[in-house]
């Protein structure tokens, strides 16, 4: 592997990249170590795809597994499939996701834009309260919200998990979407008004259409963090055919003996459609990362 | 431009808090109350009101002093080497290397990952017979008696804790270095250029134009990820649910058991509440850091 050192011309050309460039007095030990950084990054995969293809007489070697398959089979894939309905896990974590990706998304588009644009009396507190939200522990809410499902007969269903998953994106998107109304120009909605358009009619016609790729990646990220959620889906469903796919992965920890083929193979076929959903989403997702962190 | 007209602000912002009192705060509410009174989930019947009984409990049992400094262990234990493991991360993916954007979209990859499926993986990774002790074992460390042959990482008291601060480090250091990379992209590197021509050093430069650069994203960072990790309960949930011998076992971990284990819904809204006046604390310094940072 060769590896040149950019001129300076380069450096100059991308002045603000090119602060930490200065300093290459070792390029090949940065390259390396990123290497290394990805090595880390992809060694658990790598471990659970070469494992789903081992026998657990392989898997449980007391002197050690191998590295490597020593006798590749497909039986953990075919077990797995008889055993555990993975296809409905992914419908149901894709369901309750994608539904509390729109709910969240419409609610705080509103929210979003009053935060973004206009000035009332209590702004400061209800912001504040906004904010407040994302801080209170899921194990101070998950309690009462338990005992009220129970009771009103929505424990087991989708509905539960819906209702609770608002709690987190509407804070999360609130945010998120205030950040990008303030993107655009003000000078647009105003000559809405100035031709008669009511502030109702301004938000619809004018605002939604503009910040149609903001509200796209504020869909897109709070269906990621409802697909990761864990312990509410744990809580409130018992049934197995309401588990999401989180629930379902970890379900085959729970039983008796361990069956590490299965283990391995079902942790692969999680990793699917993860990993096609991140290609789709990959260019969404630093925008959302760094908003997390509350601007305002 | 502020527009004049209060109506439509508040008519906008109904939906999202009447929705958030419905799933945050009245919830809220209720479980400080429940932390009053004896209120047992399996078992019916009025609940009798009980003062601050619960909370006395809680400050004469052991296990839950043993949560509360376990659950700063892993809070703090997990964000320290997160942004560690971040910051180089972030350093390194600024630098001019090869295949830069293959790289960073990379590092995005253990965060979209679900935690219960990163547990599930390093689960794995650290069973008896998992390739940290194969890989342990072939280079001769078992032999040389550095560890035991097939120790259990999660099964053993001492290594039950640093196992899942290593997988929850794994997991959640791409949101520390993107943070990082973001703030050392606003440096201008004019500012690099006009300290070389003065002479400083490469240490110098990190020391007086890095370190400020990105001094106020690091704290913002950290006291975020504090509050996350402090909360959070699905790695050891999925990995140790609290054991072995309470070694794993957090406060939110100690109120979920409590509450859903053995119905002792009482008790575990008080370790509730505890945790809650704590977030609420920390809720109020990252305030005060924002604001400070002035961004």
């Amino acid at each position: 592997m060769s590896i040149t050192l950019p001129s300076d011309e380069k450096i100059a050309a991308h002045p603000r990249v090119g602060a930490w460039q200065m300093l290459k007095r070792q390029p090949i030990g940065a390259q390396l170590l990123t290497l290394l950084l990805a090595i880390v990054i992809i060694t658990p995969f790598l471990w659970m795809f070469l494992g789903s293809f081992k026998s657990n007489f392989e898997l449980m070697q007391r002197q050690g597994q191998t590295l490597w398959i020593e006798n590749p089979t497909l039986s953990n894939y075919v077990r797995l499939f008889q055993e555990y309905d993975f296809a409905r896990y992914f419908l149901n974590s894709t369901f309750v996701a994608s539904v509390t990706a729109v709910i969240a998304t419409s609610i705080s588009a509103f929210a979003g834009y009053a935060l973004a644009r206009f000035s009332f009396p209590g702004k400061g507190v209800l912001s504040f309260l906004i904010l407040l939200t994302q801080m209170i522990p899921a194990i101070a809410t998950i309690i009462p919200l338990f005992i009220w499902f129970r009771s009103l007969h929505l424990l087991d269903t989708y509905w539960a998990l819906i209702i609770a998953y608002n709690a987190f994106s509407i804070p999360f998107c609130t945010w998120l979407l205030r950040g990008f109304f303030m993107e655009i120009p003000v000078e647009l909605e105003e000559a809405a008004m100035i031709d008669g358009a009511g502030q109702i009619t301004t938000f619809f016609r004018v605002v939604l259409p503009l910040c149609l790729p903001g509200l796209l990646a504020t869909l897109i990220f709070s269906f990621i963090l409802a697909w990761q959620e864990f312990l509410f889906a744990v809580t409130f469903t018992s049934s197995s055919e309401l588990r999401t796919l989180t629930v379902g992965v970890a379900a085959m920890r729970g039983k008796d003996i361990v069956d590490w083929g299965l283990l391995n193979a079902g942790c692969v076929v999680t990793t699917i459609p993860l990993a096609i959903l991140f290609a789709f989403v990959q260019r969404y997702l630093v925008k959302g990362l760094t908003a997390g962190a509350v601007k305002g | 431009m502020t527009l004049r007209r209060f109506g439509t602000a508040y008519l906008f912002l109904i939906p999202a808090i009447v929705s958030l009192a419905i799933v945050s705060f009245v919830p809220t509410l209720q479980g400080i109350g429940s932390s009053f009174q004896i209120y047992n989930l399996f078992r019916p019947g009025p609940h009798t009101f009980s003062g601050l009984d619960q909370y006395s409990q809680m400050l004469r049992d052991p296990i839950f002093a043993r949560s509360f400094w376990q659950s700063w262990y892993y809070a703090l234990g997990s964000v320290v080497c997160q942004c560690a493991l971040g910051m180089a991360a972030a350093l390194l993916l600024n630098r001019n290397i090869y295949f830069r954007g293959f790289f960073r979209g990379l590092v995005l990859i253990p965060w979209v990952v679900p935690g219960s499926l990163a547990a599930m993986m390093f689960g794995l990774l650290f069973t008896s017979t998992g390739l940290v002790n194969t890989v342990l074992a072939n280079l001769g460390l078992v032999q040389a008696g550095v560890i035991d042959a097939f120790h259990p990482w999660l099964s053993d008291t001492n290594t039950a804790m640093p196992t899942i601060i290593i997988t929850n480090t794994w997991k959640g250091f791409p949101f520390f270095a993107v943070m990082f990379l973001a703030a050392l992209q606003s440096i201008p590197g004019e500012y690099y250029e006009a300290a070389r021509i003065d002479g400083a050093t490469n240490l110098q430069l990190f020391r007086h134009i890095t370190l400020p650069g990105i001094a106020p994203t690091v704290v913002i960072t950290t006291l975020l990820g504090t509050i996350w990790t402090f909360n959070s309960i699905d790695l050891i949930y999925i990995l140790t649910s609290g054991g072995p011998y309470y070694s794993t076992m957090t406060l939110a971990m100690f109120a979920y058991n409590q509450g859903f284990g053995r119905g002792n819904i009482g008790y575990a809204s008080a370790i509730g509440v505890v945790i809650l006046i704590l977030m609420m604390l920390a809720t109020v310094i990252y305030l005060a850091a924002y604001r400070r940072t002035g961004k």
